[in-house]
């Protein structure tokens, strides 16, 4: 037989048939349509066993509680809100919600790394284990200690939220260093203000619940404002209910102003100016609380001190220059409106002013605050309800009490850096701008060694430069964040933290809050990097020094160190556990709160399962004011009058002293105003996809950012939408786009916060400007905090 | 004309070997060799029996039981199989086995599963136990309460299915048959 | 069939989105997101080629500072309701789309869809995206995804689906406590999500309903009423020029 061509056909005929009646074929196109189907590349999530756990979101100073949803107890896949939370009831924002993309972040930090080349150099960082960091550490704590030079170590800390930031402040205590900074907060300023009216070194709450009227003198409600939720919660609640008005006074037409009951633009920041006219017709007309100035309130009337010298009050000083005429011209906000908001505030009770900008970061002036509480103490408007009120102090155990020894915490005060700059202000606060320059502008930096917890001062800094020229100053900068952010990549050595759902945590009273505030946030994920809890870590380096500080920490971790400060809550025996009450309600119906545990452990496990300690305010009683004339004074004697080169008497009482931006008008025309949303954070965290998918494409496209301009400045520029412009401050300048927009007052260029990143991952990096390179800072004359608030700048057409 | 016809017969004749030959050949390859190669033999990593009477006297529901937010636990997890088998309880080498590498280093088995569907499959153990009328086991199910030892586990090699993994069909006919819902999104997710 | 049924179900899911309780957070939007597994670009700003089930618009008064407002509108798929088909259905080729008549759920099934995008074209209110690329997901973000919804494939479609996963979970609950799960509550993510409950879910065809109720309400709206594709997602506003751009295209 011989194998032809003919055979070979037959052969391959018979192939054929037998294949098609086999399955092969059949079989082979069906599996392929499946495999086609499901893509085997394509990531896929196992199921598993659902369970929810609870803890507190860190993304903001909010202060949140969140339900976290695991899948087997060991990946977590979504975030919501819990609703027995008394600030945010169940409702979380769009952070909250994305930080699982934190969790899982590409831009997290593996294990210690340490620099190996030159700062910034991503590729230098190389892993070393936690035994060489943790005693590179030591060695260097150790070798200044010997050499007497304790105050050369310096501590940022970007989260105040929680009892870290007393815990870092004790642990330098302890080694003998006052350097503890912590990154801007409106806070700042306001705890100042505070203390010189009233006494009381705390940020205020705002009973915005129980108010029926409420003039917001530009804090951004909705857009980062305080705890961001609440506000949200009660805001909407309030105006469908035809509760509460709420009158906005912004220089944009943000959601805020949108949603307000109704918004009166004001020329950019002349809010004060606003609330001083307001002062003026409510004095004018005797539509104050006389009951309550006349017994409360210090240095309304004109008045004598000791020595028989006569001081201008309050009264006589808004009588004489917050015209309603004048304020009309300041800020846009025409005469009779203003006589007509002052008799409509003094009339609907209770009534509420409310102030502050975006998420909180940037302190405002000292005498801005001052206008605005000097408002609310006209109309007797202080611990009451619906009114502004001294936040209840929470009784945690203070770790002055874990001292075996007495301290020389005096004496380190004057070791402190930046001092020198600050004994120049009558009242002086937050430091860290001051500490900054004077690293920066010395030769051989008294600080050798500089810790960051939480913070991210390459980028978070308005003028982050002030950050970046004092650490070339600086031998060794060691980051303990969980992220690789701007100021780790330019750190010589980064120990991770665990990241806020692997580690135990704490959150005290927010600013805002009216009431007294206490959560824990309890991991509830296991770390999945090798990281460690700061916290623990301290306790650590602690011991490992020696001496007479291993005796002052005498917890075995950081967790022990939550549930000891919880000691003095149970022995205080104030307060509730909330379990689901719904805390407005409570407030509103004037219920007392009556402790619901007897141990500290009692206490203990109710917060670690979702539950948040609460104390009401006492609105009831007369206030005591720790204040040299016992009440809240309008004229602050607290003032140190030899600080001032030329002292008047208006320098005591509230003013509008706007801090004038530098720059000729002429070379930069337009105001440069940083603005916050909600989809953009601004805080130590880069914005997650999730979000920056949400971001409109008139705000970012490709790499570049857009500034918001009003159409008929940009017309006066010549610039239309879309157009490429470099836009340039007396600090530092960019090229963004122009997109044309309404909603913001001519001759102001509203640039988002938030964007510009140059760390972090390849979902945000290089896109757009960072707003605060171009933010200019001033300090405030009174307090000598860092504060900004718009920059001189100019566009020019590329 | 002659030659041509006994070329024509010859070339019939062994025309039809070769065709035969291929048939043959294809259709062997077809039915016997190509399922070997397109299946993978998988051993379960332990040897469990249902039949075993000690198992065989629990009700399925005692292993594979549904959770209280309605979802069904399917095989189960070794906290269900620690409730009884702490410590090894008789003499099978299985168990024996079974207790020193996962229960005693607290590791989850490995399990191998006949039935699993894609994750684009939502398949509701509830819509079809949780009825009035509940389906057994064994309508989607082998007998298993019969088998001594596991059957190996057959997964094809280009879908991850296994040999007797239910298809869409099987689903629709049943659902049709019955007058259940058949929208795309009662079973998909 | 499809007439008969639709008009013999008693459940119709919809959705109702009070504008005016509204305040901008988008949280309904990433809570879409984290539910649906939905994937992001490195640069999502290209909104034509970036996915999002949730699409947040920003409707204007078109006056000049400081008369000029503006609203937020998010924007899930509208699961139209109009007889027989809804657009996208109607135009499919391969019945990967279908509406499911019991509930009057627009579903999608990414497998079967042969990425051809009549559908996306047939839908008036852009609420389908295409994927372009193979999702993908930084390395440790895998962990983050929900079982309960699968990834898709490139070259395929996907929208809004009421998170119909979680009615099957809901139903499967309410069969294992021995209730009835027909017609029951339960609740997409982009509702459990929002802060100030603007966005309410439930049954349109049992009156007793919220949103039975407030889809009745004087302020309701409906987008592009005007090609009568009968949306079941119902606006609400106390303003009238809001109201007016619903019948407009959407920018």
């Amino acid at each position: 037989m011989k194998i032809n061509r003919r055979a070979f056909l037959q052969f391959t005929a018979g192939a054929i048939g037998g294949t098609l009646l086999s399955p092969l074929p059949w079989k082979l196109a069906d599996d392929t349509a499946i495999w086609s189907q499901n893509w085997s590349w394509r990531p896929k999530s196992q199921p598993g066993e659902t369970t929810w756990d609870y803890s507190i979101c860190r993304f903001c100073p909010g202060g949140c509680g969140i339900k976290v949803r695991l899948i087997d107890a060991k990946r977590a896949v979504s975030i919501t809100g819990n609703p027995n939370s008394p600030l945010s009831m169940g409702g979380l924002c769009p952070l909250g919600r994305s930080g699982l993309q934190f969790q899982y972040s590409p831009a997290r930090v593996p294990a210690p790394l340490k620099q190996t080349s030159r700062r910034g150099d991503i590729r230098g960082l190389k892993p070393i284990s936690w035994d060489e960091a943790i005693g590179e550490i030591v060695k260097t704590l150790k070798k200044l200690d010997n050499e007497s030079e304790t105050n050369a170590v310096a501590w940022i800390t970007g989260d105040t939220s929680g009892s870290m930031v007393q815990f870092i402040d004790y642990f330098l205590l302890n080694y003998g260093s006052p350097n503890h900074f912590h990154m801007p907060s409106a806070v700042d300023n306001q705890k100042l203000v505070n203390m010189a009216m009233q006494g009381f070194n705390q940020p205020l709450g705002f009973d915005i619940e129980r108010a029926k009227l409420i003039l917001n003198f530009g804090a951004s409600l909705l857009e980062g404002w305080g705890s961001p939720v609440r506000n949200q919660k009660t805001f909407i609640k309030a105006v469908q209910d035809g509760r509460t008005e709420y009158i906005h006074f912004d220089w944009r037409e943000s959601i805020t102003s949108s949603r307000a009951t109704q918004w009166i633009p004001v020329k950019p920041g002349t809010q004060a100016a606003l609330a001083l006219g307001l002062c003026h017709v409510i004095v004018k007309e005797g539509l104050y609380n006389r009951e309550f100035v006349e017994a409360n309130c210090f240095g309304f009337e004109d008045w004598e001190d000791k020595e028989g010298n006569k001081h201008r009050g309050f009264k006589a000083n808004v009588l004489k220059e917050y015209s309603p005429s004048k304020v009309a011209g300041l800020t846009g906000v025409p005469a009779e409106k203003i006589a007509q908001l002052a008799r409509k505030f003094s009339k609907e009770g209770p009534s509420l002013a409310i102030w502050g900008t975006g998420s909180q970061n940037n302190p405002a002036n000292f005498y801005e605050e001052m206008a605005f509480i000097s408002l609310n103490a006209l109309l007797g408007n202080i611990n009451k309800p619906g009114g502004v009120i001294n936040q209840p102090p929470v009784p945690l155990k203070p770790f002055e009490e874990a001292l075996t020894e007495g301290t020389h915490r005096k004496e380190l005060e004057e070791l402190r850096i930046g001092r020198d700059t600050l004994e120049e202000f009558p009242f002086p606060g937050n430091a860290i701008y001051a500490a900054l320059e004077e690293i920066a502008g010395s030769e051989h930096s008294q600080v050798k060694l500089l810790f960051l917890y939480e913070a991210n001062p390459a980028y978070c800094l308005a003028e982050p430069k002030a950050y970046s020229e004092a650490i070339s100053k600086i031998d060794t900068v060691v980051s303990f964040s969980s992220f690789l952010d701007e100021s780790s990549i330019n750190a010589d050595l980064i120990l991770p933290n665990h990241t806020p759902l692997e580690r135990w945590d704490d959150f005290i009273t927010p600013a805002t809050s009216p009431f007294a505030f206490y959560g824990i946030s309890k991991p509830v994920l296991n770390p999945v990097k090798k990281t460690r809890h700061t916290g623990d870590v301290l306790i650590r380096i602690a011991k490992a020094l020696g001496g007479e500080i291993v005796k002052n920490f005498p917890w075995s971790d950081y967790q022990a160190v939550l549930k000891w400060r919880l000691e003095g809550i149970a022995e205080a025996s104030e307060g509730r556990a909330l379990e689901g009450e719904d805390v407005s309600r409570v407030m509103l119906t004037h219920a007392r709160l009556e402790p619901n545990f007897k141990t500290a452990d009692e206490l203990w496990k109710k917060l670690t399962s979702g539950a948040f300690w609460v104390k009401l305010p006492d609105t009831t009683s007369e206030t005591k004011f720790k204040t040299p004339s016992g009440k809240l004074e309008l004229y602050v004697q607290k003032l140190k009058r030899d600080k001032f080169k030329k002292w008047n008497d208006r320098l005591f009482v509230a003013n509008f002293y706007p801090l004038e931006p530098s720059g000729k008008k002429d070379k930069f025309p337009y105001l440069l105003i940083p603005y916050e949303i909600m989809q953009l954070t601004s805080c130590r965290v880069a914005n997650p996809p999730f979000m920056t998918k949400l971001l409109d494409d008139t705000l970012l496209k490709r790499k570049e950012l857009f500034v918001h301009v009003n159409p008929a400045t940009a017309r006066e520029a010549r610039l239309s939408e879309g157009a490429r412009v470099t836009v340039e401050t007396p600090v530092g300048k960019g090229i963004v786009k122009v997109h044309l927009s309404e909603q913001v007052a001519p001759g102001v260029i509203a640039m988002a916060r938030g964007l510009g990143h140059s760390a972090f991952d390849e979902y945000i990096k290089g896109k757009g400007v960072n707003a605060n390179k171009l933010t200019e800072v001033q300090l405030d004359p009174v307090t000598g905090i860092g504060t900004w608030w718009a920059t001189r700048a100019k566009l020019t057409k590329l | 004309m002659e030659k041509k016809s006994s070329t024509k017969g010859q070339s019939a004749g062994s025309g039809f070997l070769f065709f035969i030959a291929g048939f043959v050949i294809a259709s062997v390859f077809g039915w016997v060799i190509f399922p070997k190669i397109l299946y993978s033999v998988n051993q379960q990593p332990i040897k469990f029996s249902h039949a075993l009477e000690d198992h065989a006297e629990l009700e399925c529901e005692n292993c594979h039981f549904f959770r209280d937010d309605g979802t069904y636990s399917g095989i189960p997890k070794l906290e269900t199989c620690t409730e009884c088998h702490e410590e090894v309880q008789g003499e099978n080498p299985e168990e024996k086995k079974f207790v020193e590498q996962y229960v005693q280093k607290n590791k989850e088995v490995p399990w191998l599963r006949y039935q699993w569907q894609p994750d684009n499959v939502y398949f509701s153990h509830a819509a079809h136990l949780k009825v009035e009328k509940p389906l057994p086991c064994t309508t989607c199910h082998r007998d298993v309460k019969k088998e001594k030892i596991p059957p190996p586990v057959r997964i094809n090699r280009l879908t991850g299915y296994h040999y007797s993994t239910m298809k869409m069909y099987v689903c629709e006919d049943c659902h049709a048959h019955k007058g259940a819902n058949n929208a795309c999104n009662v079973c998909h997710k | 069939m499809s007439k008969k049924e639709h008009e013999k179900s008693s459940v119709r899911y919809g959705m109702v989105i009070d504008l005016d309780k509204c305040t901008g957070c988008m949280a309904c939007a990433v809570a879409c997101q984290e539910e649906n597994n939905i994937s992001f670009l490195k640069d999502d700003s290209i909104k034509t080629r970036s996915i999002n089930w949730m699409r947040i618009y920003k409707l204007e008064n078109g006056k000049k500072y400081p008369e000029h407002r503006h609203v937020i509108l998010p924007r899930p798929c509208m699961h139209c309701d109009s007889p027989h088909h809804s657009p996208c259905t109607f135009v499919c080729p391969v019945n990967a789309t279908q509406r499911d008549e019991e509930t009057g759920i627009v579903n999608q099934v990414y497998p079967r869809c042969i990425g051809c995008r009549y559908c996306m074209a047939a839908c008036p209110y852009y609420a389908r995206n295409f994927n372009w690329w193979d999702p993908t997901w930084p390395k440790d973000m895998v962990e983050m995804l929900n079982p309960d919804v699968s990834t898709r494939m490139r070259g395929v479609v996907e929208k809004c689906t009421f998170c119909s996963h979680r009615l099957l979970k809901a139903k499967d609950k309410a069969r294992v406590n021995g209730e009835n799960p027909k017609g029951i509550e339960y609740t997409p993510a982009c509702v459990e999500a929002c802060p100030t409950g603007a966005i309410v879910f439930g049954n349109l065809h049992d009156p007793e309903s919220e949103v039975a109720k407030l889809s009745k309400d004087k302020r309701a709206f409906r987008l592009l009423e005007k090609l009568k594709t009968e949306p079941k997602v119902y606006y609400l506003s106390s303003h009238e020029w809001v109201r007016k751009q619903g019948d407009n295209d959407l920018k």
